[in-house]
């Protein structure tokens, strides 16, 4: 999707996170590799602190006992310019995301690279400029 | 009881929140991730998050 989206200005955080049975730093580390993008850089969160952080912070449903919201990942969030993300405070929401959740219908819509494409540029365009005060 | 259990909760919360601002890249430079959040605030800006296999 960002090769189809030249803007030099987006910037993109790909974090890598262990979920599946085979998830490693390694693996992380390989798939890296494959999005070489200078515009992207990517994260490991092998302790899925941001999965859990992130997931109440879109109000996911729990799966297990223990936890009173959701992991996000498989996750793909968009912010708007001057979106901040305070210190101490959880991650902010986004202007917009989209996932591959079975439980979270309800929440976004599923993954579709054509809308979050359209979506991002919406964002990359200029803001309007205000007329001048005469 | 059920007070001590929020406030736990709201601990548990924030200690996690603090976390995954830590989260770093994985090609060793110490940018913790909400620093990079904040130095791309005049950008639109995507986060993915994945699992890699």
């Amino acid at each position: 999707m960002l090769a189809k989206l030249p803007a030099r200005e987006l910037r993109a955080a790909f974090v890598w996170l262990p979920v599946l049975p085979a998830d490693d730093l390694a693996a992380a580390r390989g798939s890296a590799a494959r999005y070489p993008d200078p515009r992207i850089t990517h994260f490991w969160d092998g302790e899925r602190a941001l999965g859990w952080a992130l997931g109440r912070t879109l109000a996911l449903p729990p799966r297990a006992a223990g936890h009173d919201n959701g992991l996000a990942w498989d996750a793909y969030l968009l912010y708007a310019r001057g979106v901040r993300w305070k210190p101490a405070a959880p991650p902010p929401a986004p202007s917009f995301w989209m996932h591959q959740l079975y439980d979270a219908a309800k929440l976004a819509p599923h993954l579709d690279a054509a809308v979050l494409r359209e979506r991002t540029e919406g964002l990359l365009a200029p803001a309007p400029t205000r007329a001048a005060p005469r | 009881m059920r007070r001590v259990g929020l406030v736990a909760l709201a601990l548990f919360a924030l200690t996690r929140a603090a976390s995954a601002a830590e989260v770093t890249p994985l090609d060793g430079r110490h940018e913790p991730l909400r620093s990079w959040f904040e130095r791309a605030a005049e950008k639109p800006r995507l986060l993915l998050l994945l699992s890699p296999t």
